[in-house]
């Protein structure tokens, strides 16, 4: 009895890795100079993105199943009424792998309109998305080489890019993002969180964070000179040196013309409605670092 | 005249060591405490530096040549001169009138013209040259900046209104670009960067209005939260506005509040005072 128990269970598991490898899609994409860094763009994609580094001098794209739902709340309490319509509940377009014995001496003409593909020019892979409703969420996953340009959109689903060193440009419209250990520009903005180790700045590739309502939690590198740009309605923490920091409004109208840098009793009147931003050089100073959430904390720590 | 302003006046004096030893203090702490000041004063330093590096010619053996042969007519013509009179110094003013000295004294002052023309020429011409090469810095870091505006990076884009930000007065050229990429471009932190960058210029009414005006083109509630702090702090009437934008369809539940909460409490004491 025993013996059939586990004959059943290795048959199922059998089944089942075989079922889902069927569901995963992997791309291998070359490059056109693997001597040169390379970009990757993905737009107006629906699921999550995980970016990863190899020594490769190729990007390998894997796509499967979204483990999660999709929320997609772009407006508060009205979810999914713009222009994004509601996955529908039977797919137009059949999805899976095709069977192999039906292709047996037949050249692939053309690949699946609403399946994920990528083509690549000149070094910048593009990965394309079937349309919204077109077919079920995935979720990818990205191998590069280290010096990789990334320029990613996401609705729903997370982003998280690990030791990337290039231009970084992410929004992901509700999902969190997380960098770990990623150097050059990053440019971020999200309805969600943002949590970011940065290894390495470069001078003239800027970093900004954004969010609308979620926590900004960035490590920086501890010598790092460079001024923050910060503003909340939430609170605001750092490890760095806050001795210097500097209460600025930037619009100076005739109205309101005066300069809370010199009027302090004026910031204490400041109402918390109106804009205000804190100024913090850390070592001294140097680029400017903008960092800005409506309603969630932000915390600056120092890193290695 | 702010302090910035007034060190920026200062630093060029400051980089030829011509200031007194308390406003070579007051800007020294200034620069250590204002990152824009420290900025613009290194990038003077740097062109300043460049200007040590570049070699002084040397004068031409023709100016040699040209200056030997006025030294050699001079002689002809004034060893021929007799003095038309005697002064009773006795033998030293007749020494003193003799042509040796007479020619060796107008060398000697022409030799000092000539170096001193040379110090302080190159003195005057360098700090012309300065200001000069300042001013073509500025106009090739606006050329910069405006075609950087125009890149497909983001990060571009984004470097680019953080330099225009160190402009006192923009130009209508970059206050165009930067009202355009307040409406349309397609990166959130962008868009919130030119706002930012706009600001300044928020005593110019059609600057405001530009910035009003944008709300409906956001696509970001963050953005659009951005844009109703701003017109509660910089516009003459922000009740109106408010209502106004409170109405706008399909707004983001989170901005429709912070318009409502914004609403309330522009009717504090701190509002009407400032009113």
């Amino acid at each position: 009895m025993k013996t059939l128990f586990k004959i059943h269970a290795f048959l199922l598991l059998l089944f089942t890795s075989a079922v889902i490898s069927q569901d995963i899609d992997t791309l291998t994409v070359n490059l056109s100079d693997p001597a040169k860094p390379a970009a990757i763009k993905a737009d107006f994609f629906i699921g999550s993105i995980s970016v990863k580094t190899h020594a490769h001098n190729y990007v390998m794209i894997i796509s499967r199943p979204s483990d999660k739902k999709m929320e997609l709340n772009l407006l508060g309490d009205h979810p999914i009424e713009l222009e994004l319509p509601s996955l529908p509940d039977k797919l137009f377009f059949k999805e899976g792998k095709t069977d192999p014995k039906k292709i047996e001496g037949l050249t692939q003409i053309q690949p699946a309109r609403f399946a994920i593909s990528a083509n690549e020019e000149e070094n910048t892979v593009e990965i394309n998305v079937p349309p919204i409703g077109m077919s079920k969420n995935r979720d990818i996953e990205i191998w590069t080489p280290v010096k990789t340009s990334l320029n990613l959109k996401s609705f729903g689903g997370d982003v998280n890019v690990n030791d990337i060193d290039g231009e970084i440009e992410i929004e992901a419209f509700g999902g969190n993002i997380t960098l770990n250990s990623v150097s050059g520009a990053v440019i971020a903005n999200t309805q969600g969180d943002i949590n970011g180790t940065i290894k390495n700045v470069t001078s003239g590739k800027p970093l900004s964070f954004s969010s609308f309502n979620g926590e900004i939690d960035i490590t920086l590198p501890r010598q790092i000179n460079a001024t923050l740009d910060l503003k909340s309605h939430g609170e605001i923490y750092t490890d760095f040196d806050a001795g210097k920091r500097r209460v600025t409004r930037k619009a100076k109208s005739e109205k309101v013309g005066f300069d809370l840098e010199e009027d302090q009793e004026k910031i204490i009147e400041l109402q918390e409605s109106q804009e205000r931003i804190i100024e913090l050089p850390l070592n001294g100073g140097g680029e400017k670092i903008s960092i800005t959430t409506f309603s969630g904390n932000i915390y600056i720590r120092k890193g290695k | 005249m702010n302090a910035c302003e007034k060190i920026k006046q200062l630093m060029i004096p400051h980089l030829l060591g011509e200031t007194q030893s308390l406003h070579h203090h007051q800007i020294e702490n200034h620069l250590r405490e204002c990152p824009r000041c420290h900025e613009e004063f290194t990038q003077i330093s740097r062109v300043w530096n460049k200007l040590a590096d570049v070699q002084v010619p040397a004068p031409s053996t023709s100016l040699a040549n040209s200056f030997h042969s006025v030294l050699t007519q001079y002689q002809r013509s004034h060893w021929e001169i007799k003095p038309t009179r005697s002064l009773p110094l006795g033998s030293l003013s007749s020494l003193w009138f003799s042509p040796v000295w007479r020619v060796a004294a107008a060398a000697v002052m022409i030799i000092i013209t000539f170096f001193s023309g040379l110090y302080f020429g190159n003195a005057f011409s360098s700090r012309a040259q300065l200001a000069q090469l300042q001013s073509e810095l500025d106009d090739t870091r606006r050329l910069a900046i405006m075609s950087l505006m125009k890149q497909s990076s983001s990060s571009d884009r984004l470097q680019a209104i953080y330099w225009s930000e160190q402009w006192q007065e923009s130009g209508d050229d970059m206050q165009n670009a930067l009202e355009q990429a307040l409406r349309y471009d397609p990166n959130t932190n962008v868009r919130l960067a030119a706002l930012r960058a706009l600001q300044p210029l928020a005593h110019q009414a059609q600057v405001r209005h530009a910035i009003v005006t944008s709300f409906d083109q956001q696509t970001s509630p963050l953005m659009q939260i951005e844009i109703i702090d701003f017109i509660c702090m910089a516009e003459d009437a922000p009740e109106k506005i408010l209502l106004q934008l409170k109405e706008t369809p399909r707004l983001h539940t989170g901005v429709r509040q912070h318009i409502e909460w914004n609403l309330k409490n522009l009717k504090t004491p701190f509002h009407s005072k400032e009113n």
